[in-house]
């Protein structure tokens, strides 16, 4: 049995001072939840007001928890998951209405009304650069989720977050980080480090198949997020095989093996714009690093990292792997507290606290946001399921 | 030269609050500048290829859209061309139409549609006309958004004008 190091000294701030930290972020979050939530209807009802106070009251007491307790993962793990609960509830209900079912018809493809989602960026910027057109069936412009509006999204958060997306921004990841919390230890314990190459793989295959078809094929055959989005409506034996591909990766990727493993199975053994995500990391001014001297190697680091970002490696070089998403697992459980958020170009493990706080401001506000309207809406439809029998 | 670096990176480091509100803030302004700059557009695989002719009827219109035959780089062997009926609320029971896409003086195919039941048949004059789907409602790309009833026939590039 391996015998874990006593813990380390932490410098707990006081609740004063961690009040004083949030207040900012009670700001700024007031400001684009209620803005988003509230600002497009002239006279709100108390439904819509009730639903957006929760949402920023719930958000702003996780960040204080944050701060507070100096532990970032299981609070942004409950606000990650409960984002990507709130996506399904909020997309199924905004595409009944506008279309009347979640099914993709080929009619729906041809008038361009699907919504559009980050997974399929790496496929679409080979034929935009050479015929300057976005192979999806959505709108730039208009609409739920449009082209333009998730580019540009997506252009901030690389800028910022780099694959920290993949932990603060992706509406998906938390399904599968939900399911790799259920077990209290993991079943599989060794996963073979070669797995972690097959998302380049897909990653290629998908890039070059989707600009010789000009379609999105990892949308068409590989997306297991089909599975509690829009499928296509089954009309053939091609759609029911893709059907049943979405729902079998699905099962096990997102739920079984994460159930397993306590890994993010789907982003880091499957997803191809997770493996695309990863180069951006190159360019955002943050990253985590590991402390040489005072790292015991117990690879606690290793076992915890949800994306098999970490190896023993790492704690020779203090540098994480290219696939890391800051999600801030391996921080907290550093019982040396050894592995600090770290800005570029500055000295490593000097502030740490300062460091850190300046990757959490930008991180959470865009978890905050994207997330906060998000599940303010579904509080609204739970609300409204409750008090008039219906979401619509 | 540590000391600018440190400098730099905290200065970079404190705009990622501003870029984050930048970006959902002026999402709005960042996506119209976005489409305006680089002229992106969705493929016309997707949405049937740009509107090229408009000929008028009692009550309605048939819209013919260019034919798409685009590669990632040069042309497909086939393609399609779409035609639409509009609005769909004004079209009479039975439309037949014959279509004369490379405009050779020589009909290339005939269309014929019960826009009740939302069935339609081709009747391929060339051995360049493949097939047809549809028809199937649509709504067109202008301001308007008319509800249509709109066809896709596979052709050659050999039928291309």
């Amino acid at each position: 049995m391996t015998t874990l190091p006593p813990k380390a000294q932490s410098t707990r701030p006081g609740i004063a001072k961690s009040i004083l930290i949030t207040i900012p972020m009670l700001l700024l979050t007031a400001l684009v939840i209620m803005g988003s939530v509230l600002g497009g209807s002239g006279d709100p009802d108390g439904l819509l007001v009730a639903s957006a106070l929760l949402t920023w009251s719930g958000i702003n007491v996780l960040f204080f928890l944050m701060v507070w307790t100096q532990k970032t993962w299981r609070w942004r793990a409950i606000l990650f998951v409960v984002f990507a609960l709130s996506m399904i509830l909020v997309f199924s209900v905004a595409i009944t209405s506008t279309r009347g079912s979640t099914t993709l018809t080929q009619e729906d493809v041809y008038n361009g009304e699907t919504p559009f989602c980050h997974l399929v960026i790496p496929m679409i910027l080979l034929p935009a650069a050479l015929t300057n057109t976005i192979i999806f069936p959505g709108s730039m412009l208009e609409g739920f989720a449009a082209i333009s509006f998730m580019l540009v999204l997506w252009i901030g958060a690389s800028l910022v977050l780099g694959r920290a997306f993949c932990a603060w921004g992706c509406f998906y990841g938390g399904l599968d980080e939900g399911c790799s919390c259920i077990a209290k230890k993991p079943l599989i314990k060794k996963v073979d480090r070669k797995w972690t190459y097959l998302p380049w793989a897909i990653l290629l295959i998908i890039v070059l198949s989707s600009a010789i078809t000009l379609s999105p094929t990892y949308c068409e055959w590989l997306c297991p997020f089909k599975a509690v989005t829009e499928a296509a409506e089954v009309t053939s034996v091609i759609t029911l095989i893709q059907t049943i591909i979405f729902l079998v990766i699905f099962a096990a990727l997102v739920i079984i093996l994460p159930i397993l493993t306590k890994k993010r199975t789907q982003c880091s053994l499957f997803c191809p714009f997770g493996a695309f995500q990863s180069l951006t990391n190159k360019i955002t001014i943050f990253d985590v690093r590991i402390d040489t001297e005072k790292c015991v190697g117990c690879n606690r680091c290793i076992e915890t990292c949800p994306t098999y970002s970490l190896d023993e490696n790492c704690l020779k070089t203090g540098h994480t792997l290219l696939s890391c998403t800051r999600c801030g697992k391996c921080v907290d459980q550093c019982p040396k507290q050894a592995i600090h958020f770290h800005v570029k170009g500055t000295a490593p493990h000097k502030r740490p606290n300062l460091a850190r706080s300046l990757f959490l401001y930008p991180a959470f506000l865009f978890l905050a946001t994207f997330g906060g309207g998000t599940i303010a809406s579904a509080i609204y439809y739970i609300l409204k399921l409750i008090t008039t029998g219906s979401m619509f | 030269m540590q000391k600018v670096k440190a400098f730099l990176g905290y200065f970079i480091a404190f705009l990622g609050v501003p870029i984050v509100l930048a970006t959902f803030m002026g999402n709005q302004f960042f996506s119209e500048a976005l489409v305006k700059a680089t002229g992106l557009e969705v493929s016309p695989w997707i949405i049937g290829g740009e509107l090229q002719e408009t000929l008028p009827r009692e009550g309605y219109r048939t819209l013919i859209y260019a034919p798409v035959f685009m590669g990632l780089i040069g042309e497909t062997n086939e393609g399609f061309i779409q035609i639409a009926w509009s609005p769909a609320a004004n079209l009479p029971e039975n439309i037949s139409e014959e279509f004369d896409v490379n405009k050779d003086g020589k009909m290339d195919f005939k269309v014929t549609l019960n826009t009740r039941e939302k069935t339609g048949t081709l009747d391929a004059y060339s051995a360049d006309v493949i097939s047809m789907e549809g028809p199937f409602n649509y709504k067109t790309k202008d301001t308007l958004k008319t509800e249509s009833l709109a066809v896709r026939v596979t052709i050659k590039r050999a039928l291309k004008p």
